[in-house]
């Protein structure tokens, strides 16, 4: 399998009151193309602050992250802006669609900032797929947290990415619609060949990928 | 009730949210600070004449006649029943040795002048020199300046001399000399050398009387005589109102303006800082306190700070208009005294106080859409500006007591309900205007262009909020236009050059034996000079078909003038060649037995006269009556020549009559005055470069006043647009965040606000245009009396400038919301 990520030696340090936190420590690791992975650790271990410095979303206070062999640390915002557009897919804890959007605009939306054609039939058949054909005209507010994590998977997974980056997918779900999360994320990936990785603290969903990794105290320990 | 027992922590957290709160008010208290300068200077104005009319008038009652004086044994009637002193004034030309001269108007005096009031004079003691020293004469400033005079120096009228004793610091009795007051004294033994007696010295004479008993009354026979004028303090001081009661108007409809723009930008404000506080307000009401208990917390937070800025507000404006008073105010020619007065001060925190719960009001009241749920969620509530039926109620209440006491204490009070009317009309115009747009927006299917796609949703997304945000725009640019239209049409009036086709002077008071002579003079000061020579005779307009012509029209009417007083006649063969015949026939130029008359058509029009009806005129004590044959257009406004009344020449040049003469020099400013006025030393001219001056002067005083007052209001209006952008922003701030996450770039943002905002502005710019030119043109038409023009290149400028703050501000408002550190926010949720 060809290496999509790389992080070489990264460490992450942030300065609170005139002290030093270290977030992460001499984190190295690779993620392979249609590789699922999940990170576990303890709150507070910098579980998603790793996940934000892959996502380029912040910069590490030293080492290197490669995507595509692209050095983020080398690269502008607008070009990591323009990675994050066309290749990784986000979901979030929080879920973080767009409010004033119908849930089938939500999919829509990044096919249609990346120009992808039928975006309309293509968001409606990914939808169908996650099981809210029926809610694809409702707002996120008049949906359930679960349904709105199906959304915001639909939305990750609707442009193809190279990969999904997701913090806790599940975290705010109950167990009927944990599992359902889970399973479609599990089931997408490797349906589409799209690399997955993602923070958890389910046990159950971090054993159905295809390797796990422990963070402690901004660590990796295997 | 809860809070306010538990003080200390309501100032705990104003003190918090200090920072908050304080932008909140700025916008209010700028407003304040206008509305309480402009009630200021309205009452010192006001104060001033009502407390000095008697002064202005210069006695309890004053009697006047043209051209010829009261009779001894009507004098001495009156002086059993008064003390009196007789002014006469007339006009008459000041010549230096060196052959300066200038136009003034000069006061004879007698010993008892002045009864009432200080006359201040340099040095102190030349007014009682004058009323004892045979001619002698006090000069104003103007003239000393003008003239280069020094005192002890001679002067001559007609070819009179006389020395300058002193200099006129200022006469108590102004009531002729508001605006226009460049003058002398002189005493009767003076006078008594001269020969003043044709229309060009416009001679007036004056009997200031003040009562010697409480029941001292004028007899009948005075008040019976048509030829004697009777002014009593009041009328002084209505006149003196009168002539600056458009400048306040002006001034205190733009503070209204200021003060509700503000409250708009008020309830922009608040509703930001509330959208902001809902963690806290929701973390509170989990805490047991009721949304009535949060509202009296923050209602009496508010009303503190109002308090306080309502108090600098005013101190403030009494300070400014202490400043004003030496410098930009000396064009009303009155002394302001300014001074702290509780009323006063009650009245702005009455007002303040009104617009606050006016604007506040909805805002405060969307606290009870706050969930304690939401802190279980982790999710914001988005806060509606809903008007229920009791809320509605109670705000127009509000509005309504509001602009009733606004009007009542204010100038031209059903005027300025006509400016509330068309303020709240224009503002529920863009109400609609907001939803009528985003419902159609909402119909378009099938846009293809994302960005445009993405706006119109968030048009619809936040309607509650663009709502306020067009009505603001739409006040603002409509208030900015407006302004702009009346600055530009009163800059341009302030700047007319004189017509080319101008004369350069007026020559008056010509005798018939001086024709020839005058002529001549003329043509040896300069032999290309065009000379326009044309008879004149004075009149009072005694009946309009048999009605006294006050019965027709009153004192508001705008062509009240016509009636009022003498008018100067004048007749010519052929209609003047400024003067167009519009309606019915020039006349029979021979007709000797019957007097026809023609008339300027706006008079006819303002007294609704027709072709036919009958005019009666009293000309030297005769009754002669007339028949209106035609209409002129009469534009006064090209300085030649232009009277309001012609007759036919056969039968009017039977009158005794004397001529008038304008004169347009080759080179005026080679133009030698001096033989002429030694040769003829009863004419008199107007030098029309001078006289325009004068009328700019406070043309210009009004200006500059205006302006400073418009270009803070502007600022007003930008402020709240501004923070009205900031709003939307920080409401977005959540969805710029997820577009830059799913990578929609930092750019396509930026072009995506513009192009919201592009969306919104396009019916604004439009109504905004539609609305000003009509207001700015019945403003300028009816307050002003100028003729209204359209200036492309203002508009033109406001646009772009407002374009480019306002693109520059929602930039700047929005450019925080899209930094990399906001994604920070990320990881709380």
């Amino acid at each position: 399998m060809k290496k999509l990520y790389k992080l070489d030696n990264i460490n992450l340090n942030y300065n609170v009151n005139g002290n030093d936190i270290r977030v992460l420590k001499n984190i190295n690791f690779e993620l392979k193309k249609n590789e699922r992975v999940a990170l576990i650790g303890e709150s507070g271990s910098g579980k998603t602050s790793l996940l934000m410095l892959m996502s380029g979303l912040e910069k590490p206070s030293t080492g290197s992250i490669f995507f595509e062999n692209k050095d983020f640390s080398v690269i502008s915002e607008e070009q990591k802006t323009a990675i994050r557009k066309k290749k990784i897919g986000l979901v979030f804890q929080q879920f973080y669609l767009i409010p004033n959007y119908t849930a089938l605009e939500n999919v829509m939306f990044p096919m249609q900032i990346n120009k992808i054609n039928n975006e309309k039939e293509k968001a409606n058949l990914i939808l169908s797929d996650v099981g809210l054909e029926k809610r694809k005209n409702n707002l996120p507010s008049e949906l359930s947290g679960g349904e709105q994590q199906r959304v915001a998977i639909a939305r990750a997974i609707s442009f193809n990415p190279e990969v999904i980056l997701a913090d806790e997918p599940t975290g705010n779900l109950d167990r009927k619609n944990t599992e359902l999360v889970s399973n479609l994320l599990i089931n997408y990936s490797k349906k589409k060949k799209i690399s997955l990785f993602l923070v958890t603290h389910n046990i159950n969903l971090a054993k159905k990928c295809d390797r796990v990794i422990n963070l402690l105290d901004g660590e990796i320990r295997n | 009730m809860y809070f306010p027992k538990n003080f200390q922590f309501l100032i705990k957290e104003l003190y918090k949210n200090k920072a908050k709160i304080s932008k909140v008010f700025f916008t209010i208290f700028i407003s304040l600070l206008i509305f309480s300068s402009v009630t200021i200077l309205k009452n010192s104005i006001e104060n001033q004449i009502k407390d000095n009319a008697r002064v202005f008038l210069g006695g309890d009652i004053e009697l006047s006649t043209k051209n010829t004086g009261l009779n001894d044994e009507f004098i001495d009637e009156l002086k059993d029943k008064f003390l009196m002193t007789e002014v006469i004034e007339f006009t008459s030309i000041l010549s230096t040795m060196n052959e300066e001269s200038k136009t003034t108007r000069i006061k004879v005096i007698d010993n008892f002048y002045p009864l009432l009031g200080n006359v201040k004079v340099e040095p102190a003691n030349s007014l009682s020199l004058l009323q004892t020293t045979s001619n002698s004469i006090l000069i104003d400033k103007t003239t000393k300046n003008n003239l280069d005079l020094k005192i002890g120096e001679k002067i001559r009228i007609q070819n009179v001399s006389f020395e300058v004793i002193g200099v006129i610091e200022s006469l108590p009795d102004i009531s002729g000399f508001f605006l226009f007051g460049d003058q002398a004294l002189i005493n009767k033994s003076g006078f008594k050398n001269l020969t003043i007696n044709n229309l060009g010295s416009f001679i007036n004479f004056k009997y200031k009387m003040i009562k010697k008993e409480n029941n001292s009354k004028l007899s009948k026979k005075i008040y019976e005589n048509q030829k004697i004028k009777i002014k009593n303090p009041e009328d002084v001081s209505q006149n003196l109102k009168r002539t600056i009661e458009n400048f306040i108007y002006f001034l205190t409809i733009i503070a209204a303006s200021a003060i509700l723009i503000s409250g708009i930008g008020l309830k922009n404000s608040l509703y930001s800082f509330l959208t902001n506080n809902q963690f806290n307000i929701a973390i509170y009401k989990s805490l047991g306190l009721s949304s009535n208990n949060i509202k009296i917390l923050y209602y009496t937070q508010t009303l503190v700070i109002l308090i306080f800025c309502s108090l600098i507000a005013y101190t403030l404006g009494l300070l400014i208009i202490f400043f004003l008073d030496y410098s930009f105010l000396n064009f009303l020619n009155i002394d302001l005294k300014v001074k702290f007065k509780i009323t006063e001060y009650i009245i702005i925190q009455f007002f303040g106080i009104l617009v606050f719960f006016i604007f506040a009001k909805p805002v405060v009241d969307s606290i009870d859409q706050i969930k304690v749920a939401n802190l279980f969620r982790n999710s914001s509530t988005h806060l509606n500006l809903n008007y229920t039926r009791k809320s509605f109620i109670e705000i127009s209440a509000l509005l309504i007591i509001f602009v009733f006491f606004f009007c009542i204490s204010n100038v031209k009070p059903q005027q300025t309900v006509v400016f509330f009317f068309f303020f709240i009309l224009i503002s529920f115009f863009y109400y609609f205007l907001s939803k009528v747009y985003v419902l159609i927006l909402g119909k378009l299917k099938n846009i293809k262009n994302l960005l445009l796609n993405m706006g119109i949703k968030n048009l619809k997304a936040y309607r509650s909020l663009n709502s306020t945000m067009m009505v603001t725009m739409g006040l603002g640019m409509t208030t900015l236009f407006f302004l702009g239209m009346l600055s530009s049409n009163i800059n341009k009036e302030l700047n007319t050059s004189i017509p080319k086709n101008a004369p350069h002077y007026f020559f008056l008071g010509i005798q018939e034996d001086q024709l020839k002579l005058f002529r001549e003079q003329i043509y040896e000061i300069d032999s290309k000079a065009k000379q326009i020579v044309v008879p004149m005779i004075s009149a009072r307009i005694e009946t309009i078909n048999n009605r006294n012509p006050k019965e027709l029209i009153d004192e508001n009417n705008k062509s009240f003038w016509f009636i009022n007083g003498e008018r100067r006649i004048s007749w010519s063969k052929n209609p003047p060649f400024n003067n167009p015949v519009i309606k019915g026939k020039w006349w029979d130029k021979d007709e000797i037995n019957r007097l026809q008359i023609s008339l300027d058509y706006k008079v006819a029009d303002d007294l609704k006269l027709k072709i036919g009806d009958s005019m009666t005129f009293n000309i030297f004590g005769n009754s002669v009556t007339g028949i209106i044959t035609n209409f002129r257009k009469v534009d006064y406004r090209d300085l030649n020549i232009n009277f309001a009344i012609l007759f036919n020449p056969k039968y009017a040049s039977q009158i005794p009559h004397e001529f008038m003469s304008t004169i347009k020099f080759e080179n005026e400013e080679l133009v030698n005055l001096s033989n002429i006025l030694r040769k003829l030393p009863t004419i008199t001219y107007i030098k029309l470069s001078e006289y325009i001056n004068k009328t700019k002067k406070f043309l210009n005083g009004i200006f500059i006043v205006s302006i400073l007052i418009s270009v803070v209001v502007i600022l007003i209006g930008l402020i709240v647009i501004s923070n009205a952008i900031s709003v939307i922003g920080s409401l977005k701030v959540y969805q710029n965040l997820v577009l830059r996450i799913l990578g929609f770039e930092k750019l396509n943002i930026y072009k995506l606000i513009i192009f919201e905002t592009l969306i919104l502005f396009v019916p604004i710019i439009i109504s905004s245009l539609i609305f000003s030119i009509i207001f700015s043109y019945f403003f300028i038409t009816n307050f002003f009396s100028i003729d209204w023009y359209f200036s492309i290149s203002v508009i033109s400028i406001i646009s772009i400038l407002f374009m480019l703050v306002f693109v520059t501000t929602l930039l700047i408002s929005n450019r925080k919301y899209l930094n990399f550190n906001t994604y920070y926010l990320l990881r709380n949720g």
